[in-house]
């Protein structure tokens, strides 16, 4: 099955400008990454900062060309204008993403607007609304009056609106506490479930890729230190990085241990 | 005698309530954590503590660390307090840091004001705590630009511990860490904290790094106290909603399955 979304080989240098020139040097931000987001599944790609997610997203969504490899989605290359229809994203910190001087409902709409969706959008506009769990009566407000939390879920919402095939989200929900945080994972799942969207997912929490994806890669230093389904990756996780990132998740008491 | 107490502890901020009646007694070498929803009054707990509120905020009741009572006392006697009695590290600590200045000089500096330690033994004194965040020999003559934001708050982390204090307040320590780096920063923590004696007073929304570094722990909802216990059997018998809530929020996140 053709996967849909694809990279192949995918390099990226960056010129790194040094205080002299002889100080400049080339760093390898990816090198050789392949990786398949296969139809009906979601997927995680995880690492520490510096691992080389950011670069990988930017390539994936066309917003950057990689230096040698290739990217693909439903089997043609990508490009901004095909994604737009298709794929929805959710940037980081994305509460903050939003117009602070346009209310929520012409933040909703701009994404149908500007796709010429054919729809009746402010009825999308309330059904998202309603969707995402915000009053729908607060849609004429600006996103001051919402929590950071709530703000999250607006930018869910938007990119939602134009009911893509694909959501892709960076550091989901890493600016709000545990149990907003908790909450939101909870209603990005069931909405992803609802809807038949898949996710990819960019984290360094193993706990949101593991409540959301079926598939996980693991990038380290620029290249892809393992793949594989997130169940058996982090059960026995093969690659040193993989078994440090798994290492590094905190634990709780287990309530059997008092019994 | 105890590392801090404190009775009836009212803080307004912004003329919110935000601290409604807070006792906590942190014994001698305790490491309390203390943790609530965003807005518990958590932070402003931890600042009035400290002595550093913001100016817009203002405590009553009784803030005691050592013997001297924080409450009301002028800014000569915080001055003596803070460095000497009691220390912070926050989310953004390493932001504090000098950019030009090498980082052993900056963790040198508390050593020779607080201590009086001539430059020479600051000096080596300074090279120690830097080995004891498990910074590598020859960081003290790197400057903070040069470090990336794990070593920097490592270096925070060191200046706080070269105060001696014997309080150490730390407010979401390891919040703007990888994870790799902030389960390393909680383990230099917590051996610092046993080799200089220091109690702890944790605000934390991650219940993994009061698991990791805390014994007891207090619950503020809406500015008061509903729950306090040992970490263990807060986290594995929580009796208030409020707590109940947090801890299942937190088991929500961690992988279901992990490598044995």
């Amino acid at each position: 099955m053709t996967p849909v979304l694809e990279a192949a080989g995918v390099r990226r240098v960056y010129r790194v400008p040094g205080t002299r020139p002889w100080r400049r040097r080339d760093l390898t931000a990816l090198d050789d990454v392949d990786l398949a987001l296969q139809p009906g599944r979601s997927l995680a790609l995880v690492g520490e900062s510096g691992a080389g997610k950011s670069t990988l997203l930017r390539i994936l969504l066309a917003l950057e060309v990689p230096d040698a490899g290739s990217v693909r989605f439903r089997g043609a290359p990508v490009s901004p204008e095909r994604l737009r229809r298709e794929v929805g994203v959710v940037v980081q910190d994305a509460g903050s993403s939003l117009d602070p001087r346009l209310q929520v409902r012409a933040s909703l709409r701009e994404p149908l607007e500007c796709l010429d969706v054919d729809a009746d959008h402010d009825a999308r506009v309330l059904e998202l609304m309603a969707a995402v769990g915000l009053d729908p009566e607060t849609v004429d407000r600006r996103p001051g009056a919402f929590s950071g939390g709530q703000r999250q879920r607006i930018a869910l919402a938007r990119a939602l609106i134009a009911n893509p095939a694909l959501l892709v989200v960076d550091e989901p929900f890493s600016a709000v506490d545990p149990a907003t945080r908790a909450r939101l994972v909870d209603l990005l799942r069931v909405l992803a479930e609802r809807s038949g969207i898949q996710l990819l997912l960019v984290t360094h929490d193993l706990g949101v890729a593991d409540r959301l994806c079926d598939d996980v890669v693991v990038l380290a230093h620029g290249r892809v230190a393992e793949a594989g389904p997130i169940a058996e990756v982090f059960a026995r996780p093969r690659s040193a990085a993989a078994q440090d990132l798994l290492g590094a998740v905190g634990r709780l008491p287990t309530p059997e241990a008092t019994r | 005698m105890s590392a801090l107490e404190l009775r009836d502890l009212h803080v307004v901020a912004d003329g919110h309530h935000a601290v409604d009646g807070v006792d906590l007694v942190v014994g001698e070498g305790e490491r309390w954590g203390l943790i609530g929803a965003s807005g518990a009054g958590k932070s402003l707990t931890a600042g009035a503590v400290a002595g550093l509120l913001p100016a817009a905020a203002h405590a009553t009741g009784s803030i005691r660390v050592g013997d001297t009572e924080l409450v009301g006392a002028d800014e000569d006697v915080l001055r003596t307090v803070r460095g000497r009695a009691v220390t912070l590290v926050a989310q953004d600590s390493a932001t504090a840091l000098h950019p030009l200045v090498p980082v052993g000089r900056q963790v040198a500096a508390p050593l020779r004001r607080l201590h009086g330690l001539t430059r020479r033994a600051a000096t080596t004194r300074a090279e120690d705590l830097l080995a004891d965040v498990g910074l590598s020999d020859g960081t003290a003559r790197v400057r903070p630009p040069q470090l990336s934001g794990g070593q920097r708050q490592r270096v925070a982390l060191a200046a706080a511990l070269a105060c001696g204090a014997g309080l150490l307040v730390a407010d979401e320590p390891t919040a703007a860490l990888d994870p790799t780096v902030a389960r390393d920063l909680l383990a230099q923590l917590d051996r610092s904290l046993r080799q200089h004696e220091q109690a702890l007073l944790l605000v934390t929304h991650d219940l993994t790094a009061l698991n990791a570094v805390c014994d007891h722990v207090a619950v503020l909802d809406h500015g008061r106290v509903v729950e306090r216990g040992t970490v263990h059997d807060l986290l594995t018998d929580p009796q208030h909603e409020r707590t109940r809530a947090l801890v299942d929020a937190a088991r929500s996140l961690v992988p279901r399955t992990l490598p044995a």
